[in-house]
C-alpha cells in the first residue's frame, strides 16, 4: 500500500495523465476529420515551402489578394508541408493530424506546468490535463486546427515562462530566458498576435518594480545584475521577435513593417463571413459586442464554469488579505484571460466561427477553474459544503466526456446544458462550421458509389476525401443553388443555411436519401439526383430558350417543391418575358419557402425598375440591404436606381 | 418603283413596332447567386465599417499597462499602511 502511495505522488500522477493523454491523442489522430481551413492553409503552406526551396523564385505565397494568407505566419502548417515534402508522405493529412496531436500535447504540458506554477501543486497540473482533455471545443480541434491550438500552446508556454521569469526576477536564469524567447518566437510564428506576450512581460516587470522599489535601485546600482538583465532582455526581444519571422516569407520582406501590418489586418479582419448567432444571420463584421462572451458561456463545459466561479469567489475573498506572491500570480494569469477578451470587444474585432479564434484563453480559464477547486479543497469551509461542491465539479466532467465519446470526430460541436445543449443551439448558432461531419458522410457515400463513375457536389471545399478515387469527380455548390451544378450525388453540411428554413423545415429536399445526425440534429444530408431536369432547365434558360426551360423547371418543382432556386429561375424567366403578374406569383411562392432569400428581392427590384417605378425599386433594394448588405449582385441595379433618383 | 417606295415606307413605319417587340425581351439577370460562408472578396452595398488600425493596439496596451501598474502600486501602498 505504501508503495502505491509512493508511486502515486502528485508529480507522477501528472506524468501519468500526460502519458494517457498522449496515448489517446495518438490513437485518435488517424480517425480525425479534415476541416475546411486545412484546405485553405495547407496549399498555402506548400507554396511557402516552395518559396524557400526555390530561393524566393516562386513568390506565389506572397500573392494572396483574396484570402489574406500571406499575413499568417502559420508555422505549424508550414512544418507539416515541409515534413510531407522531405519524406514524400502520401497521406498528407495524417501527418497534419499527428502534428496537431503533438502540439495539443504541448498545450497540455504547458497548461499543466502553469497550473502547478500558480498553485504549487502537481495535483492541479494533473487535473488541468484531465480538464483540457474534457473541453470539447479545444480537444475536438486538436488534430486539424493547426493555427488556433498551437497558438494556444505557445500562449500557455509564454505565460508559464513569464511567471517563472517574474518569480526569479532580477536573478533570472538563462534557461528561463531562452524558454521565454522561444515561446514568444513560436507563438508569433503561428500568429503575430503572439506579440501580446511582450506586453505581458513588460507589464509584469513594471508591476514588480513598482511594488518593490528597492529592486530598481539594486538593479541600477549593481553593474553585473544590470548588464545581465539588459543582455537577457535583448535575447528575449531578438529571439522572440526575429526567430518567429524566419518561416514567414511575407514578414521577411520587411521585418519591421510587415509583422505590424499583419497585426492590424488580423485585428480588423476585412473578410466578412455570414454567422448564425442568436437565431439570426449576421455578417461577422457586424456582430454584437457580446458575441464572444456569449459563446464562452454557452460552449464551455459546466464544470469549468463552476470552477471559474469558485476561483472568482476565492480571489474576491483574498482581496481582504495582505497581497501575497501567490495572489499576484493568480491576478496576473487572470489578466491574461481577461485582457484578450476585453481587448477584442473594445476594438470591435471581426470574430467568427464561435470562439475559435479566441481558443487560447480557454486553457487559462481551465487552469483558473481547477485552481479554484483546489483552493476549495484546502479551505476551512465546512465539509458539508465542501465535499458536495467539489464532487459536483468532478461529476459534471461526465457531460462533456459523454458528448465526446458519442460524437467524435465532430465532438467540437459542443454546447453546455445550461444553454440548452446542442438541441437548442442547432439553427440558432454556428454548428459544424469546420464540416467535421463530412468524414462519416463521405465514408458512407464512397462505399455507396463503389466503382461507378459519379460527380459529387458539396457545399464545402473538401475534395480531399475523393482525391484518390478516379471514378469520383468533385463539384462545389451552395446548398440552395445546387440545381445549377451537374452532380449525381451531393453531400451538404447543414450549416450556413438560413435559420428560417431550418426552423420551418423548408430546407428539406425530396432528393435527400440519408441524413447524418449529431445529437439528434441533422448534420449532413446526402442527396441523390433522380433526374437532371433542374440542371438542364437552368442551362436552357442561360441560352434564352424560355419555353423549353419553363417546362423542365416546373417539372422539377413538381417533384421537389421546396427547391426555392427553381422559383428564382422561373421568376427570372418571367422577368425576361416581361410577364410581371406571373413573376409576382412566383416571388410570392418562393417567399413562402424562404422570405429572406436575396435573389427574390433583386428580381422584384429589377421588375419595378423595368416598369419605371424607381422609388419602389429603391425601397425593395433597401429591404434587401437590410437582409444582406453584402449581396453584391444587387450593386449594379442599386447604382442605376440611384442615378435615376439622383441619389 | 412605286412598290419599292411603298415597301421602304412600310418598313420605316413598322420600325417602332419592331423596336417595341424587341423590348419584349425584358431583363435577364445572369447572376443571382447569394454569397455564403467562404473567404470572400470585400463587397458591401451599405456603408463600410472603418478600421481603426494598429494605433488602437498601442493605445490600449499603454493604457492597460499604466492602469494595472497604478492599481497594483496603490494597492500595495494601502496594504503596507
Amino acid at each position: 500500500m505504501n508503495k502505491l502511495t509512493d508511486i502515486l505522488t502528485a508529480r507522477n500522477v501528472f506524468c501519468i495523465s500526460l502519458f494517457v493523454a498522449a496515448a489517446i491523442l495518438l490513437s485518435l489522430a488517424p480517425k480525425a476529420a479534415v476541416n475546411v481551413d486545412e484546405m485553405l492553409h495547407y496549399p498555402h503552406a506548400k507554396r511557402v515551402v516552395n518559396w524557400y526551396y526555390t530561393g524566393g523564385e516562386d513568390a506565389s505565397c506572397l500573392d494572396t489578394p483574396v484570402d489574406n494568407l500571406k499575413y499568417y505566419g502559420q508555422s505549424v502548417d508550414n512544418l507539416t508541408a515541409l515534413i510531407n515534402r522531405v519524406f514524400s508522405i502520401e497521406n498528407e493529412f495524417l501527418t497534419r493530424h499527428f502534428t496537431g496531436a503533438v502540439f495539443f500535447f504541448l498545450l497540455l504540458l504547458f497548461a499543466g506546468l502553469l497550473g502547478k506554477e500558480i498553485s504549487n501543486s502537481y495535483w492541479v497540473a494533473a487535473t488541468v490535463v484531465l480538464s483540457l482533455m474534457l473541453t470539447p471545443r479545444l480537444f475536438g480541434q486538436a488534430f486539424g486546427n493547426l493555427k488556433d491550438v498551437p497558438f494556444a500552446a505557445g500562449y500557455m508556454a509564454g505565460i508559464y515562462f513569464i511567471i517563472k521569469y517574474l518569480k526569479q526576477f532580477p536573478k533570472v536564469s538563462w534557461k528561463t530566458v531562452t524558454g521565454l524567447g522561444l515561446a514568444i518566437a513560436f507563438t508569433c510564428s503561428v500568429r503575430i498576435g503572439g506579440l501580446i506576450l511582450f506586453a505581458y512581460l513588460g507589464l509584469g516587470i513594471v508591476v514588480i518594480v513598482l511594488s518593490k522599489p528597492f529592486l530598481l535601485k539594486y538593479i541600477v546600482s549593481t553593474k553585473s545584475c544590470f548588464v545581465r538583465l539588459m543582455g537577457q532582455w535583448l535575447v528575449i526581444v531578438f529571439a522572440g521577435y526575429f526567430l518567429g519571422l524566419l518561416f514567414w516569407p511575407y514578414s521577411l520582406q520587411d521585418v519591421v513593417r510587415h509583422p505590424f501590418e499583419s497585426l492590424s489586418v488580423m485585428e480588423h479582419y476585412k473578410i466578412s463571413i455570414k454567422q448564425l448567432f442568436e437565431g439570426e444571420v449576421i455578417w461577422s463584421s457586424s456582430l454584437p459586442w457580446h458575441y464572444l462572451i456569449k459563446w464562452i458561456l454557452i460552449a464551455t463545459p459546466e464544470f469549468i464554469l463552476l470552477g471559474a466561479l469558485y476561483f472568482i469567489a476565492f480571489l474576491t475573498y483574498k482581496f481582504s488579505k495582505p497581497l501575497s506572491e501567490q495572489l499576484s500570480i493568480e491576478l496576473f494569469v487572470f489578466f491574461t484571460l481577461l485582457f484578450p477578451v476585453v481587448y477584442v470587444i473594445v476594438i470591435g474585432s471581426n470574430l467568427y466561427s464561435g470562439m475559435r479564434q479566441m481558443l487560447f484563453v480557454v486553457p487559462v480559464m481551465v487552469i483558473l477553474a481547477v485552481s479554484g477547486v483546489f483552493q476549495f479543497i484546502k479551505s476551512d469551509i465546512s465539509k458539508k459544503v465542501k465535499i458536495p461542491a467539489i464532487a459536483l465539479f468532478f461529476v459534471l466532467m461526465i457531460l462533456p466526456f459523454q458528448h465526446q465519446a458519442k460524437t467524435f470526430p465532430a465532438d467540437y460541436i459542443y454546447f453546455n446544458a445550461i444553454s440548452g445543449g446542442n438541441k437548442t443551439a442547432w439553427s440558432n448558432y454556428e454548428y459544424d462550421y469546420y464540416f467535421h461531419g463530412m468524414k462519416e458522410a463521405t465514408d458512407y457515400l464512397i462505399s455507396e458509389i463503389g466503382e461507378k463513375e459519379a460527380t459529387v457536389a458539396m457545399n464545402c471545399q473538401l475534395p480531399n476525401y475523393f482525391e484518390k478515387l478516379p471514378n469520383i469527380d468533385f463539384q462545389y455548390t451552395r446548398y440552395l443553388e445546387r440545381s445549377s451544378v451537374d452532380w449525381d450525388y451531393a453531400l451538404f453540411g447543414v450549416n450556413y443555411i438560413h435559420p428560417y428554413l431550418l426552423k420551418n423545415d423548408t430546407w428539406q429536399s425530396t432528393r435527400i436519401v440519408k441524413t447524418f445526425y449529431h445529437k439528434g440534429n441533422p448534420l449532413v444530408v446526402l442527396l441523390e439526383r433522380q433526374s437532371k431536369d433542374d440542371f438542364k432547365g437552368i442551362d436552357l434558360l442561360k441560352h434564352r430558350k424560355w419555353d423549353e426551360a419553363e417546362v423542365l423547371l416546373n417539372k422539377e418543382l413538381e417533384t421537389d417543391p421546396n427547391n426555392v432556386w427553381m422559383f428564382v429561375n422561373l421568376a427570372n424567366l418571367k422577368l425576361a418575358q416581361r410577364k410581371y403578374a406571373e413573376l409576382d406569383q412566383l416571388l410570392e411562392k418562393g417567399r413562402t419557402i424562404h422570405p429572406y432569400y436575396e435573389p427574390l428581392y433583386l428580381l422584384e427590384a429589377q421588375k419595378l425598375f423595368d416598369q419605371g417605378k424607381f422609388d419602389e425599386s429603391y425601397a425593395v433594394l433597401e429591404e434587401l440591404i437590410a437582409v444582406n448588405p453584402r449581396y453584391k449582385n444587387a450593386a449594379p441595379l442599386l447604382k442605376r436606381v440611384k442615378e435615376k433618383l439622383n441619389k | 418603283m412605286k412598290r419599292v417606295i411603298a415597301m421602304i415606307g412600310l418598313f420605316i413605319m413598322s420600325l417602332p413596332t419592331m423596336l417595341l417587340m424587341a423590348q419584349d425581351q425584358g431583363t435577364y439577370i445572369d447572376n443571382l447567386g447569394a454569397q455564403d460562408s467562404s473567404y470572400l472578396e470585400e463587397v458591401q452595398l451599405a456603408g463600410a465599417e472603418q478600421a481603426s488600425g494598429s494605433n488602437t493596439t498601442v493605445i490600449i496596451i499603454v493604457v492597460a499597462v499604466v492602469v494595472i501598474a497604478a492599481a497594483v502600486f496603490f494597492f500595495m501602498k494601502k496594504k503596507k499602511k
